[in-house]
């Protein structure tokens, strides 16, 4: 390693390389010139539109909307009298008399399944017969 | 005199409005010392001027992610140091030589670069240089002509000091070994 430490002392730390004359300064200068602008570089905080305020708030309303119709469309609504005893809409039906409103007012209001309807006016028909 | 505060330029770096002053500042700072780590590299002027332009325009458009974690130096020597090997790669890749054979194929361009003006011993320094694998030459050029401490370079090289003190001992053994043989 002492022989070796020698000859590096011999050669010295030069390595002998050059550079054109102020380089260093001209090359800071034009690199500094050639340097793209970057996005962050945009001063100021970015402006939101009233679109962009909004927008999740109707997303969420949207949503909210979307769910209560799927529900309402398959979930059955405690009212319906779906499949309801045909004693009981008969009931139903002389109160209705009573109140003067029309048959179809109440099925209206009330939305009896069809069937029901049907059986109920063929056993007024039989009983009439 | 002014003096270059890393830590404050760091500051100035992240922010948008200060950021591009401030890496002219680092240009100014960087540029000697990375260029002569590239040019002891790839030994022309010309194609260490071109990768040096590289280095700072990469570190520029990536400077959104240095967070000022690792040295300022440290990072702008690995991006040097990726440039600089990336082009030996493509040079040896276009002449098919092995990256264990060592650089002998820039011994043309230290004849021919307009740029060095070595007597003959500091060519013969260079010329041995040129005889070790890459990774020997990046050791021995930063620690005989640039003295880093191996702290420093273990954090740019990824490898170990203990690595480095070996590699660079093999490396200076190897320069010797060139001199002799031809004394």
């Amino acid at each position: 390693m002492e022989k070796d430490n020698d000859i590096l002392k011999r050669v010295g730390k030069d390595p002998g390389f050059q550079v054109p004359e102020d380089y260093f300064d001209h090359f800071a200068s034009d690199l500094m010139e050639r340097l793209p602008e970057m996005p962050f570089e945009q001063e100021g905080p970015k402006q939101v539109t009233l679109w962009q305020k909004i927008r999740p708030v109707l997303y969420m309303a949207a949503m909210f909307a979307g769910i209560s119709l799927m529900l309402k469309i398959f979930i059955p609504s405690e009212t319906a009298p779906h499949g309801k005893d045909i004693t009981a809409l008969s009931e139903a039906s002389d109160s209705v008399n009573n109140d003067d409103i029309t048959l179809e007012d109440y099925i209206y209001c009330t939305s009896v399944n069809d069937y029901a309807v049907y059986e109920y006016l063929y056993d007024q028909y039989a009983a009439a017969e | 005199m002014h003096t270059f505060d890393e830590e404050e330029v760091i500051k100035r770096l992240q922010d948008h409005r200060s950021c591009r002053e401030a890496f002219g500042e680092i240009v100014k700072e960087y540029s000697q010392p990375l260029y002569w780590q590239i040019r002891k590299m790839v030994i022309s002027h010309d194609d260490a001027n071109d990768l040096l332009q590289n280095t700072f325009l990469k570190a520029w458009s990536n400077i959104e992610y240095f967070r000022g974690d690792a040295r300022l130096s440290t990072w702008l020597y690995k991006i040097a140091i990726n440039e600089t090997i990336t082009f030996l790669n493509k040079q040896r890749q276009r002449q098919q030589i092995s990256i264990d054979d060592g650089d002998l194929f820039l011994e043309e361009k230290l004849e021919s670069d307009a740029w060095f003006s070595g007597d003959d011993i500091q060519k013969r320094l260079q010329k041995a240089i040129l005889t070790l694998p890459e990774k020997q030459r990046l050791v021995f050029n930063m620690r005989y002509f640039e003295e880093k401490k191996y702290e420093e370079m273990s954090e740019i090289l990824g490898t170990s000091v203990g690595a480095l003190k070996a590699s660079y001992h093999i490396a200076a053994k190897k320069v010797e070994e060139f001199f002799t043989q031809e004394d």
